[in-house]
């Protein structure tokens, strides 16, 4: 995917950006992965950008619920600074998933379009 | 949507962690939070999942702790909060899987406390454009 | 009179509590790229994380007895940092309710004390409210 493919979202088009920082996690606690699902499902522009421990959930076979996600049509960024620390950087991430900071994360914030919800 | 739109929509809360500090909290869990918001402009719906969900089962009192002389009957009972919030008019959803994993099953009216709705999963997510802001308390 | 509380693009409420994982670093972070793009950003901490903005932190961490001679900063001496690189631009509140119940009560005086009914003028005077962390 391409940054172009990033930023192709119509202005003035209400999206979400959800915040995960959580990692691994029992199926009773993937509420806000399931949340993301049904987003996406319902042909809401989503983002969520893993950070913390979440950016573990970038990689391929890391969480069924994101798979999900991703096929319903969702976007993945994951925190290089995150992956970084984690000594991750290097490892192949789930296709699709953007690497990011937080200078783009602020940019998203401040759009007037977004709504952003932090788990 | 304009900025008054947004001031007059219901937040909604979500609760997915459940007993945070007994001893520590006392009355000032995230319910009592809760109560806070819901007095915001637009007011508070509120979902309760993942461990939190049993706080909307009918229960005891949650019995007093012995910690040195002291009977310490003053422990969080969250159905003693939860009961406020409702009371003030805060809409209590939980979640119908979250309480068949705690062994919860039909006909729940028989073990929820009165006055909560039951979910099924993601049925409060589709409503999310209906809210000003979605927060996890 | 009920202080006036400034416009700013962004509040972030910081909750959860600090030494358990990265949010607090988390929050910064973003807090900093933030005001580098010229937003304005009201920070308020809510239980634990009222402890981030101490007086008894003072400007250092403990000695590192790895390094001796290494300097430390605390999280409060941080914040002064921030608020004194991006003044009428970046404002702290801490809640009076949440530090008094943790014994946290003497922040640093850049910080405004806020009571809890308080919190929904701040809600009110920004944009967007990011609530990271749990009570």
């Amino acid at each position: 995917m391409t940054n172009d493919d990033w930023a192709a979202r119509p202005a003035g088009e209400p999206w979400f950006l959800l915040i995960e920082s959580q990692g691994h996690c029992a199926p009773q606690e993937a509420g806000f992965r399931r949340d993301a699902v049904a987003q996406a499902r319902a042909g809401r522009p989503v983002v969520m950008f893993l950070v913390q421990d979440a950016v573990a959930l970038a990689f391929p076979g890391s969480d069924a619920e994101l798979d999900v996600f991703q096929e319903a049509g969702g976007l993945l960024a994951a925190d290089g600074f995150s992956l970084t620390q984690r000594g991750l950087e290097q490892n192949t991430l789930r296709d699709g998933v953007k690497v990011t900071g937080m200078d783009e994360v602020a940019s998203w914030v401040l759009d007037p379009d977004a709504n952003v919800v932090w788990h | 949507m304009s900025d008054q739109d947004r001031v007059e929509k219901p937040a909604l809360g979500i609760m997915e962690r459940g007993y945070r500090g007994a001893v520590e909290k006392q009355f000032f869990d995230a319910f009592y939070l809760a109560a806070e918001l819901h007095r915001h402009p637009g007011g508070l719906d509120l979902l309760l999942r993942g461990q939190a969900a049993t706080h909307a089962v009918r229960a005891r009192p949650t019995p007093s702790l012995r910690l040195g002389d002291t009977e310490l009957d003053t422990v969080t009972d969250s159905r003693v909060n939860l009961r406020n919030l409702i009371e003030a008019g805060v809409r209590v959803w939980v979640e119908e899987s979250a309480l068949a994993a705690f062994g919860f099953a039909a006909p729940l009216d028989d073990v929820l406390m009165d006055g909560i709705r039951v979910a099924a999963d993601g049925e409060l997510a589709l409503r999310w454009p209906e809210y000003r802001a979605v927060y996890f308390l | 009179m009920a202080r006036r509380i400034p416009p700013t693009d962004v509040l972030i409420t910081l909750m959860g509590s600090p030494n358990e994982d990265d949010r607090t670093t988390t929050a910064l972070r973003l807090a900093q790229a933030l005001l580098e793009r010229g937003a304005s950003v009201q920070i308020w901490t809510c239980g634990n994380a009222t402890l981030l903005t101490q007086r008894g932190l003072t400007d250092d961490k403990p000695r590192n007895l790895a390094s001796w001679n290494s300097a430390y900063p605390t999280t409060a001496a941080l914040a002064q940092r921030m608020l004194k690189a991006f003044p009428d631009q970046l404002y702290w509140y801490g809640c009076r309710f949440c530090s008094d119940d943790r014994g946290a009560v003497d922040h640093l005086p850049e910080v405004v004390m806020r009571p809890p009914a308080g919190y929904a003028a701040n809600v009110a005077a920004a944009t967007r409210n990011l609530m990271v962390g749990v009570i």
